[in-house]
């Protein structure tokens, strides 16, 4: 053996001896030195939101847009602050106050990938959306839609306010309570007035009250015919006991109360309505003066659907709504705020925007939510289940006009209280 | 019996406001040969301008109502010079440019939803509370029911005057006859033409002033307007100024009378009350355009009014 081959040896020992001291020490290393976090990747989520930002119900879309925006900003710092890796993002569409806006929107929305919309929706919207977001598997909250025949089980619409079901019933018994026993009642001939109609009918009835009805065409230019043929009705029913009830939306409202205030029979007898009158766009400084006279006059008195004791979800909603906006949420905002926290943590606990796991997520969760409307467990159509009901009167207190809360319905226990003042 | 009158003078104000905006509709369509789907974002532009000037700046409502004129006039001119001008010297057929008077007026309406809703005046009314002037029972006709048939008939006697009695009214008559011979004898029909978007313009104004003391308004309410309008218009032979109008007051009565009548006496729901414009609508074209019940109507009235004086 030469002194060069036993050089080459030791060397090759040596590598050899290198590179398992490498591999130990690697090992080792993996061992006693903990591994660095890894970054997890955060989730962004982009929620579809269809609201009437143009056209007659702009007031209450324009609404929903802001808790919309609000919401998922208040959303998004809450899971940054608490390193929970989601965030939202909200894409709106305009829904222009018609049916036809609301398909559009949701098309559009559906056509950009988005799995989940939250809207305002009202029931004629909801009804006309029903067939894409069903077909196309895109859960979707309505924060408005109130209509019985969209009570359906199995479905991908949930709604965040109890069916009219129950407000017929509420105004039924309101009515009843307050010593009327004959009703003329004008409705608007769509989902939503016929639906609330429909229950009111068959609770008065049952109550053993006198109803007489009329149901209008939305989207008139002038409703002169409807408001003479109403008082007819009144004037046929007579008495003291008779008062009017009118299912309508604010901007055709206002054209009747109009017309109303210079009837002689109209003018005196009381007023009542469903909620979609309780809203901006009816009292002044956006509605006439003398219309909000004429509903101070006739005492116009409704139901809203909210909870009975203020949360203090609500409050702090209210409040940051306020500082924002520079005004008071008064429609759809607080259901909307409620839906897209549901849909937050319904989507951070399910890791996934799939619409089937996050509606079963959605039905489970609402129902032990309480949110800034309150309780919001949902029936077996994903309807809300349980809902308390403001009782609400126009009032001029101190030059200023506005809906003063005098009472409220009981969701849980069925029943009407109404304040002595 | 009372309802039944003031059934009929509901009849009488919607009536008018539908005569008018159909005389607007048929000048257009008789002379330019327009048909004119952006007429309703006219008057819905002046109703704005008579609601928000009362409402907001406390303007007195009669100084409104030149604003408003004025207003309708301006975008009339406008739309003319921009659209339709244009499309007729390129040789557009009278459909292309109904298409484009739609476009027209969509971009009209969407421009009147923005500004009303970043203002916040998506419904609005003009400052003027209506006061009932005469009583009889419940029976009451209010100044502005006065107000409105009056100011209407006065405004439709100075379109008549102003086309029957003038040289430019003599003008617009030829181009309404034959609109190339008119050209080839010598009148300046871009001038006629611009007088007409004028003549045009005015009862927009008008009407849309009225519509917002009469009822609250909404960026649709012109719109909502025009299809009872073009019914009247329809109704009236389509180039037929005193056939249109009487098929204005023929859709005022259908509407309120005639329902309250088919409601009280027959129970027909009010719900129906659309398908009166359409099925007057729809009568008058199945019976033709250019014999319609409107021109039966007024020989019947030119016989009667004979008969009477005979009998005298």
């Amino acid at each position: 053996m030469s002194a060069t081959s036993s050089r080459w040896k030791i060397l090759a020992y040596l590598v050899i001896g290198l590179l398992i001291g490498i591999g130990v020490g690697y090992a080792l290393s993996l061992v006693i030195v903990p591994a660095a976090p890894a970054t997890v990747a955060v989730k962004e989520y982009t929620i579809g939101m269809i609201a009437d930002l143009t056209g007659e119900g702009a007031d209450y879309g324009i609404e929903v847009r802001d808790a919309g925006i609000l919401t998922v900003e208040e959303i998004n710092n809450f899971f940054a602050d608490n390193k929970i890796p989601v965030r939202l993002k909200l894409e709106v569409e305009d829904s222009k106050t018609t049916v036809e806006g609301a398909v559009s929107a949701a098309q559009s929305l559906g056509g950009k990938g988005i799995k989940i919309i939250v809207g305002h929706l009202w029931s004629g919207q909801a009804n006309g959306i029903k067939s894409y977001i069903d077909s196309h598997k895109i859960f979707t909250v309505s924060t408005s839609s109130t209509s019985p025949m969209l009570s359906i089980p199995n479905d991908y619409l949930f709604r965040m306010q109890a069916p009219d079901s129950i407000q017929g019933r509420v105004l039924a018994n309101l009515i009843w309570k307050l010593g009327y026993s004959k009703v003329a009642v004008i409705y608007r001939n769509d989902p939503y007035g016929s639906g609330v109609y429909k229950y009111f009918d068959e609770e008065f009835k049952r109550l053993g009250g006198t109803i007489k009805s009329l149901a209008y065409t939305p989207d008139l230019p002038d409703y002169s015919s409807e408001v003479l043929q109403l008082s007819s009705m009144v004037k046929e029913l007579g008495g003291a006991k008779t008062a009017v009830l009118i299912i309508a939306f604010n901007y055709e409202a206002i054209k009747m109360f109009d017309k109303a205030r210079l009837d002689p029979t109209l003018s005196n007898v009381q007023w009542f309505s469903s909620e979609s009158l309780k809203g901006p766009g009816i009292l002044p400084p956006a509605g006439p003066p003398e219309v909000a006279d004429f509903l101070v006059k006739v005492k116009l008195t409704g139901t809203y659907p909210a909870s009975l004791t203020e949360t203090e979800l609500m409050k702090k909603f209210v409040e940051k709504f306020k500082t924002r906006y520079g005004r008071e949420p008064k429609a759809y905002g607080a259901y909307t705020y409620d839906a897209l926290w549901i849909v937050a943590l319904c989507l951070s606990a399910a890791g996934s925007e799939d619409p089937d796991t996050i509606m079963k997520l959605f039905y489970n969760l609402a129902s032990k939510y309480t949110g800034a409307t309150g309780l919001t467990t949902l029936d077996v159509n994903g309807d809300r289940a349980l809902q308390d009901y403001q009782i609400w009167e126009v009032k001029k207190l101190d030059g200023t006009y506005d809906f003063k809360v005098i009472g409220g319905w009981n969701g849980a226990t069925n029943e009407l209280i109404i304040s002595s003042e | 019996m009372i309802d039944l009158f003031q059934a009929v003078i509901s009849s009488i104000v919607i009536g008018s406001l539908y005569a008018l905006m159909a005389y607007g509709l048929t000048l257009t369509l008789g002379s330019i040969r327009i048909y004119n789907w952006a007429y309703a974002e006219y008057v819905t532009i002046s109703a704005y301008v008579t609601a928000l000037l009362s409402s907001r700046y406390s303007v007195d409502i009669l100084l409104c109502f030149p604003v408003a004129i004025f207003s309708a006039v301006t975008v009339s001119l406008i739309a003319d010079e921009l659209v339709y001008k244009p499309l007729t010297r390129k040789g557009s057929t009278i459909i292309q440019v109904m298409l484009a008077s739609i476009a027209t007026g969509l971009l009209i309406r969407y421009l009147i939803y923005i500004f009303a809703s970043v203002n916040n005046v998506v419904i609005i009314k003009a400052a003027y509370t209506s006061k009932a002037v005469a009583k009889i029972d419940d029976l009451i006709i209010t100044d502005l029911d006065i107000f409105i048939v009056g100011l209407t008939i006065f405004m439709m006697l100075v379109f008549h005057l102003i086309i029957s009695k003038t040289l430019i009214g003599k003008q617009i008559r030829a181009m309404w006859d034959n609109f190339e011979l008119a050209r080839l004898s010598g009148i300046k029909v871009d001038k006629v033409r611009r007088f007409v978007c004028i003549l045009v313009g005015m009862p927009a104004g008008i009407i849309g002033s009225l519509w917002s003391i009469y009822s609250t308004i909404t960026p649709t309410s012109g719109w909502l307007l025009l299809l009872p309008a073009f019914a009247a218009v329809i109704v009236g032979g389509l180039v037929s100024i005193p056939g249109a109008i009487i098929g204005g007051y023929l859709l005022g009565f259908g509407e309120n009378f005639f329902m309250y009548i088919a409601y009280k006496f027959a129970g027909v729901s009010l719900a129906y009350k659309p398908l009166i414009t359409l099925s007057i609508m729809l009568l008058a074209l199945f019976v033709r355009a250019d014999i319609i019940p409107a021109r039966w109507l007024l020989s019947i009235l030119t016989r009667a009014a004979t008969h009477r004086g005979n009998g005298r």
